[in-house]
């Protein structure tokens, strides 16, 4: 029985643009449990990387967490906290590694004196920590003594990012939330990043979230996928589950609107129309409009959550039916 | 009969620098294009495919070789020609953003170059741009004609950008990472237009990308150029590139590539090192060797040059001539 690190329940978050208000986040719910890596996939808009930004309490200043829990088994809900309070599990509870790897360090000092700022704010004895930060850093075959030394842009964008990874892990935090950590990277980079990932997840009792607009990306890597459209959650499904038989008619097209370098062709086909805007919103369920299985109550009303089983949940009014149709899509 | 309209023969571009060696951005780059036909062009950053992709697209003097455009070589005719045949060439760039200008309507960012063709009349023009709108999927047109870029989601803006194109009546597109920044479940839709495109108008499309999946599903029956640090050191069709690598820098770009497939885990060939080349380089060896698991004395004091192998398909790397597989070799060294 694994057990549950991380749970997120009914969140809802609010960006305040021009006059308006719009909701970013909507209603979502998600648990990690211990050693297991889940994707979160979505396109720009979706609000998977404000679900992120929302857990690190590290929104920009036109966002607001409107309702909602997130609870870390270990110090229990932390939507609430101050930041002084937030400070002291940022990092050490919960950490990130963010898709800009230009910005993660600060570029006027070198990466073992900002290893040992990380370890000094948390009330950490360096040494230790350096020996711990050395150990990682094997692990990304690179080598530990010219990286301390560097400063960051003596390093490249994948050789960054590793360091960005060990900098997230080295605290030995419950949740780890990767966002989009390997978009800004070449394809042999990125390589490196995920190979280094798969490795320390198998090394971590951690939980990871890695989020990605890029399905192939976290396939073989997740345990379990979410799909976030406009906000809302609209599956979650162990990742074969959810590759081979989608309930939701927009993992289906999405997932097959990727093309891949080892299968026979296929024509692939795009998603009709685009996502919505969020200050614009279609009434019912938001993929409606673009929803070739559209139907009128669809138009109506939002589907409500509907747990198939206890890994696995779809926000659609004709799940059960379309089932089969959407495997074969 | 395919007809060549875009001949570039031994392009070199080099950046000088102060002080120090110029960088080769390209060198001694072939590459022929035939009207309707597809050249994908993949590398990662820094290869030179957007450096080359602007010196096909005329908007990037070069140092060395030759381009001709419909047979014409550009150097050697007058500026009024030279204008019409780079015309004939047209560049999509990435970022649809930037590409449109902010202050101006789609009406009007879609008639400066009916104009610029001589098309003035007020009816002719709004009968062309209508005409342009549908056939890039902005339907009904009136009700874009009115709209600013901002008022379009990238997706959009990617059509009006191969609109505006279209307006000049090009035959060749060199389409530089054109869908890299629109949404996964848009991609489809754009690629889709540019190969209705292809079909109407007989264009020549240069799809210049990073993404070694997307090459193949955009120019499956066409050919695939795979850059290195400037240079061509793979072509051929696309299904012989991608199938059957003959250079190991293409084998592990496409080892590299996730697939949507879960159950599919990535090939196993993978770089000695994640050095960047060095383009500066101008002594004798491979550029990729100091990366290479299968570099041999060989490959460092000689530069291998693109030589065909079977066909179309041709190669730069001494190793390969041997006909060896990447994939078998890499086994035997971990066993």
């Amino acid at each position: 029985m694994t057990t549950t690190i991380l749970q997120v329940e009914n969140l809802v978050v609010e960006f305040k643009v021009n006059q308006d208000r719009v909701r970013a986040v909507d209603d979502v719910s998600l648990e990690l449990r211990a050693g297991e890596l889940v994707g979160l996939v979505g396109e720009s808009g979706s609000g998977k990387s404000t679900l992120a930004y929302a857990m690190m309490n590290l929104l920009p200043r036109q966002g607001r967490l409107v309702s909602g829990k997130i609870a870390l088994a270990t110090v229990g809900d932390i939507s609430r906290w101050s930041e002084p309070d937030m400070s002291r599990v940022r990092g050490n509870r919960i950490s990130m590694v963010f898709q800009a790897t230009q910005s993660t360090f600060n570029p006027i000092r070198t990466l073992e004196s900002q290893f040992k700022l990380l370890f000094r704010a948390h009330g950490i004895n360096v040494q230790e920590g350096l020996i711990k930060a050395r150990r990682l850093l094997q692990r990304t075959q690179l080598d530990p003594q010219r990286i301390l030394t560097s400063y960051p842009h003596q390093l490249s964008g994948g050789m960054r990012q590793r360091v960005g990874i060990v900098f997230a892990m080295v605290l030995e935090p419950d949740v780890i939330l990767l966002d989009e950590p390997t978009t800004a990277l070449d394809v042999l980079s990125q390589r490196v990043v995920l190979d280094l990932i798969r490795d320390l997840r198998s090394q971590t009792d951690a939980a990871m979230l890695f989020i990605t607009h890029d399905f192939s990306v976290v396939s073989n890597l997740s345990q379990r996928i979410g799909v976030m459209y406009a906000g809302k959650l609209v599956e979650l499904a162990p990742t074969e589950r959810l590759y081979r038989f989608p309930q939701h008619p927009y993992t289906a097209l999405l997932t097959r609107a990727v093309p891949s370098i080892s299968q026979k062709h296929t024509e692939l086909v795009g998603i009709p129309g685009q996502p919505p805007h969020l200050s614009d919103l279609p009434p019912g369920c938001r993929f409606s409009p673009r929803c070739p299985y559209v139907q009128e109550r669809c138009r109506e009303r939002t589907p409500p959550w509907s747990k198939i089983s206890a890994d696995q949940g779809v926000a659609c009014f004709r799940w059960s039916e379309l089932g089969e149709e959407l495997a074969n899509v | 009969m395919s007809d060549v309209i875009l001949e570039a023969v031994n392009i070199s571009k080099r950046y000088q620098q102060r002080r120090r060696p110029p960088i080769w951005a390209v060198r001694s780059v072939d590459l022929a294009l035939n009207s309707g036909q597809t050249i994908a062009v993949v590398g990662e950053s820094g290869s030179g495919k957007s450096t080359l992709g602007r010196i096909i697209a005329g908007v990037l003097p070069f140092d060395e070789g030759t381009l001709a455009i419909s047979g014409h070589r550009l150097s050697q005719v007058d500026a009024k020609l030279s204008r019409g045949l780079r015309r004939s060439v047209q560049l999509i760039h990435q970022d649809p953003f930037a590409a449109l200008n902010p202050a101006h309507t789609v009406g009007n960012i879609l008639r400066f170059p009916l104009n610029a063709m001589g098309i003035k009349s007020a009816d002719r023009v709004r009968e062309r741009v209508q005409d342009l709108l549908s056939s890039v999927g902005l339907t009904p047109p009136n009700r874009y004609v009115n709209q600013y870029p901002y008022q379009l989601s990238g997706g959009q803006r990617q059509r009006v950008v191969l609109a505006r194109a279209l307006a000049v009546n090009p035959k060749v597109l060199v389409a530089d990472e054109a869908v890299s920044m629109i949404d996964v479940s848009m991609r489809q839709n754009i690629l889709g237009i540019m190969k209705q495109l292809q079909v109407d108008y007989g264009l020549g499309i240069v799809f210049i990308t990073h993404d070694l999946a997307l090459a193949r599903n955009f120019a499956q029956r066409g050919q695939t150029i795979v850059m290195y640090a400037g240079s061509i050191i793979e072509c051929g069709s696309t299904e012989q590139v991608i199938q059957e690598p003959l250079h190991p820098y293409t084998a592990m770009l496409r080892d590299a590539v996730p697939d949507p497939d879960p159950t599919k885990a990535m090939g196993t060939l993978v770089p000695i090192s994640s050095e960047t080349p060095d383009l500066t380089w101008t002594r004798e060896g491979c550029r990729f060797a100091p990366r290479c698991p299968f570099a041999v004395t060989l490959c460092v004091s000689s530069t291998p040059s693109l030589t065909s192998y079977t066909g179309e398909h041709s190669v730069a790397c001494h190793r390969a001539s041997l006909g060896v597989s990447w994939a078998m070799e890499s086994e035997k060294k971990v066993t």
